[in-house]
């Protein structure tokens, strides 16, 4: 769907520039979607309030928060 | 955080919030939604069937994807609906709640019990927070459904 719409917002983008603009300008970007690269790695187990904090001891609780919570 | 801190407190644009959701009994994701800020908005992705599971994960933008205007500190909240699901993103009300003061009396023994009514020490503090409401629909599966959370960190 995304791309349907990308190519379809391309496509009156180039309508525009051909019936309009003489530039001679090839590049055409179109930046509507940020940047979402890269790898995200657990550093924290989430809505489990004072789990972590009451029931694991001191030296474990880095190692529970690297712990898949299931 | 206080009432004094929301006001300049931001989600992280490199903290990806997972929600999980095990829809077969086996414990492992079938499904995630992934929420994720970027300059003024919440972006979110799924729900979706993630390419890996487990503790590393990448941003699944083939999911259904959804945004929603982070709600400013003492400004109207903005809600964002697609797909049957509804999105908020902001400072809440943090609905912890303790008499901690009376705690620390009680474990003391300079006090018996907490007070009826007691003190909420934590009144009027605020918590980052993200709402997603989801059609069942969307969740797949008939019988328990497991859910899990994880802030994930990129590498």
């Amino acid at each position: 769907m995304k791309t349907i719409q990308s190519i379809f917002g391309m496509a009156i983008l180039s309508m525009f520039l051909f019936t309009s603009s003489s530039s001679d300008d090839n590049t055409i970007t179109i930046d509507n979607m940020p940047d979402f690269s890269g790898t995200f790695a657990q550093q924290d187990q989430m809505g489990r309030p004072a789990v972590n904090t009451v029931f694991v001891s001191a030296a474990s609780k880095d190692s529970f928060n690297t712990t898949i919570p299931s | 955080m206080s009432p004094a801190a929301t006001g300049n407190a931001a989600f992280d644009e490199n903290t990806l919030i997972e929600i999980n959701i095990d829809n077969t009994g086996d414990n492992i994701e079938d499904l995630v939604i992934q929420a994720i800020p970027r300059g003024d908005k919440m972006y979110f992705f799924g729900p979706v069937a993630p390419s890996a599971t487990g503790l590393n994960s990448v941003i699944e933008t083939s999911g259904t994807t959804s945004s929603v205007d982070i709600t400013q500190y003492g400004s109207n909240t903005v809600i964002a609906t697609n797909n049957g699901m509804q999105f908020f993103a902001g400072p809440r009300d943090d609905p912890f709640f303790m008499d901690f003061a009376q705690y620390g009396e009680i474990i003391t023994r300079n006090a018996t019990s907490f007070n009826d009514p007691g003190t909420d020490t934590f009144a009027g503090s605020n918590v980052l927070s993200i709402v997603i409401e989801v059609p069942k629909s969307l969740i797949g599966g008939s019988g328990t459904i497991n859910i899990w959370t994880e802030g994930k960190g990129k590498q």
